[in-house]
């Protein structure tokens, strides 16, 4: 019985291919999530999706969604979309002060379109967990998507009337959030620097690093709180911070720059951490250096000129 | 054995047999996909079709005070909103945004408000605390769809959201003066007052909590409720509602009570109205006010002349109320007269009885004259006796009482009496004072 049983279940699979064999199915090739071509000439939205189309899709690929989507809705979090105008802001300021300084920077022009995040998505409000009275910063799902919350403040921070530009709310909301996370996709497509690991090993605490006071993660040889959680944390923000952070607000947490300005120096010299700190700088630059010839030193120089001197103007005509 | 390989074999001819067939036919003439982008192109169609666009009743949340949206979605990705509620706009006042939206699809046609607009996302904004109104702005399209009404099930809340077509003839700031209106003369500033929900044999007591209803059976639960410019849209049907969607009432004709759309045997009503509420009123330490200017020209005539002989002896009489004493009984209420006497700031009251004489028709008479109007009364009379008999002439009557404001935000009574032709005694109470 069940020889028979067996022979059948193979008759009926050559039967099934035969059948397949017979039928010309094509699939189809229509996206069942765009109407139309895209950017499309009915939309209000036409100059700036050509815009879009030109800076971020056409050279690098990247999909910069500013529209929510609706696969996009956390059922954790409380968010809204972003405004339009806030949008249009976001995407000149991303270009302005990522794209560009990448592109201008590192040597492999395909440099950007082989490791940049494939899609930017963009959020109104922040992202506040009202139960563990938290908020997420920015997100990244596997290296190729970014999220950015908070962005309908950005006509606050770069005001179109020429008032004070607030580049250190900038930075904490997406400047960190993506130096920070694309540093996590370089070390991922190449291997990390093991002997990292091992300069703050024993200090790492994943559970409790939220708990700590900025100075006392200093004086531990960390330049957040959120690096003590471990070591992959710890060296992109490492990169981050020195890339982003201004000198003010180094000074802010008491260090300034060295005359070479490659190193730090504490204010207070029995601060143990600022050895340790320049350690992981040291070991980053290094890094970058050999695996993508990426030279972090040139990259925070044009980043922070490009910081002191943006207006809503350059920033909007770039 | 042998027989399992004869099916065996009757099966290999039989499907040998249909994979020589070429004739094969789709079940639909389009893909799925195709099929879905033509839903969604409907669906945009008949939202971009309404040349004045829509008008949309939002709950953030069912159990709340929801508000209505005007709404014009245009071809071009924009839809322009329209709203007058201190939540969207920051004060009472009308305010237009222009943002951008679309049909989305993923599980479902999903109607989406996908940049932000100030007016409409702030129910949904997490603000501090994370949550704010926990409001939605993408909605499922339901399936009951037709020309004039679109419904929507919030994304996240699963809260229930009309879209209604509306009427060219609709001018929109006018929308929202009629929704301010309807308010002030129904619900504005009469929180805690207690209505009567009938349907059918049964009722439902309702109690206005400023925006929204509750109702009590073994717990107590709160109604979602929408002011609109013709009366108001709650957000589930109430039990006992004959088994129909009551969920749209409109004030009838001498507004006294709201009338079910649905069913206009369902209707709502306040709980107390003609002399119940007048009782009702004074029981919860209104004071009913004399409005002499408004009253009947005797009354008017007779008040005038207590005041002139009071002003002569030295006393100013500032204003009559009918009241209630505490600790005293339903009926034992009193009329309390503010006065000065020397410029010094006096009250003092008489004690009436008032006995129901037929529907709505009541007599007060005297009981007894406090001690506290003898100053006023014996400057108003040759001595205390005859001063107080000067005020009951005016007051102590038997009257028929006619409610002719409903807002009982100032509710405004006529006493007519029955036994004077044309006398008349105009009240009012403040309910906003007590």
């Amino acid at each position: 019985m069940k020889y028979v049983q067996t022979i059948s279940i193979f008759i009926l699979a050559a039967a099934m291919g035969l059948m397949t064999s017979c039928k010309k199915e094509e699939i189809d090739t229509e996206s069942i999530f765009r109407d139309k071509p895209w950017p499309d000439s009915t939309l209000v939205t036409y100059a700036f999706d050509t815009w879009l189309d030109a800076k971020y899709i056409q050279p690098y690929n990247i999909d910069f969604r500013y529209r929510l989507q609706d696969e996009s809705t956390d059922m954790e979090y409380n968010l809204v979309p972003a405004g339009y105008e806030q949008a249009q802001i976001t995407a000149h300021c991303v270009k302005y002060l990522w794209l560009d300084v990448y592109q201008k920077q590192v040597p492999n022009q395909d440099f950007l379109k082989m490791y940049a995040p494939r899609i930017i998505n963009i959020l109104g409000c922040p992202a506040i967990n009202a139960a563990q009275s938290t908020e997420t910063l920015g997100v990244a799902e596997g290296g190729y998507k970014i999220t950015l919350y908070n962005m309908n403040k950005m006509n606050r921070w770069l005001p179109q009337d020429g008032g004070k530009v607030n580049v250190a709310m900038m930075n904490k909301y997406i400047f960190h959030v993506m130096h920070h996370e694309f540093s996590h996709i370089l070390h991922q497509a190449k291997s990390f620097p093991k002997e990292y690991e091992t300069i703050s090993a024993g200090d790492y605490d994943s559970q409790n690093w939220q708990y700590m006071e900025d100075t006392a993660a200093y004086h531990m040889g960390f330049v957040t709180p959120y690096s003590r959680s471990e070591a992959h944390e710890d060296f992109v923000e490492v990169i981050s911070s020195y890339i982003t952070d201004s000198i003010g607000q180094w000074q802010e947490r008491g260090f300034y720059f060295d005359e070479g300005n490659t190193h730090l120096v504490s204010f207070n010299e029995n601060q143990p951490g600022t050895k340790i700190i320049n350690q992981k700088i040291d070991m980053a630059k290094k890094w970058l250096d050999e695996k993508y010839g990426i030279t972090l030193d040139s990259i925070r120089a044009e980043v922070q000129r490009r910081q002191a001197a943006m207006t809503y103007d350059i920033v909007m005509n770039n | 054995m042998k027989k399992n390989l004869i099916y065996s074999l009757t099966l290999i001819v039989a499907i040998g047999l249909m994979a020589c067939n070429r004739e094969e036919k789709n079940l639909f003439e389009q893909s799925a996909a195709e099929r879905q982008q033509q839903v969604r192109q409907q669906i945009k169609d008949q939202l971009v079709g309404s040349d004045n666009g829509w008008e949309m009743l939002y709950f953030s949340t069912e159990e709340h005070t929801g508000y209505a949206f005007l709404m014009k979605f245009a071809k071009d990705g924009t839809v322009l909103v329209a709203a007058k509620n201190d939540v969207s706009c920051g004060s009472h006042l009308y305010k237009t945004e222009t943002s951008l939206w679309d049909i989305d699809y993923t599980q479902a046609d999903v109607l989406t408000f996908n940049t932000y607009n100030t007016l409409f996302h702030a129910f949904s904004d997490p603000s501090s605390d994370g949550l704010g109104y926990e409001g939605d702005y993408e909605f499922v399209i339901m399936k009951e769809r037709n020309d004039q009404t679109i419904r929507l099930k919030g994304k996240k809340s699963n809260t229930n959201i009309h879209l209604n077509r509306l009427g060219s003839e609709v001018d929109w700031e006018t929308y929202f003066s009629q929704i301010d209106h309807f308010d002030w003369i129904t619900l504005c500033g009469n929180s805690q007052s207690e209505y009567i929900y009938q349907g059918g044999d049964s009722v439902v007591e309702l109690t206005y909590q400023d925006g929204y209803f509750t109702y009590k059976d073994s717990m107590l639960h709160a109604l979602g409720t929408i002011t609109t410019p013709t009366g108001l849209h709650f957000y589930k049907t109430l039990p006992n509602s004959m088994n129909v969607d009551a969920l749209d009432f409109v004030l009838n004709a001498d507004s006294s009570r709201l009338i079910c759309v649905q069913n206009n045997a369902i209707n709502i009503a306040p709980k107390y109205f003609g002399l119940d509420y007048y009782k009702q009123l004074i029981k919860d330490k209104t004071r009913w006010t004399v409005t002499a200017d408004l009253s009947s020209s005797d009354v008017q005539q007779s008040l005038k002349t207590i005041q002139e002989k009071a002003h002569n002896k030295g006393a100013d009489i500032a204003r009559y109320t009918f009241s209630q004493l505490v600790n005293k009984g339903d009926t034992a209420q009193i009329l309390l007269v503010d006065y000065t006497v020397d410029g010094k700031l006096m009250q003092g009251y008489l004690v009436l009885d008032m006995q129901e004489v037929a529907e709505n028709a009541f007599t007060y008479s005297l009981i007894e004259a406090d001690a506290s109007i003898m100053p006023l009364a014996k400057r108003i009379g040759l001595n205390e006796a005859l001063g107080v008999k000067e005020l009951t002439k005016v007051f102590c009557d038997t009257y028929k009482l006619q409610t002719y404001i409903t807002n009982i935000n100032q509710v405004q009574l006529l006493l007519v009496s029955q036994k004077t032709s044309g006398k008349q005694i105009h009240l009012t109470a403040n309910k906003l004072a007590i």
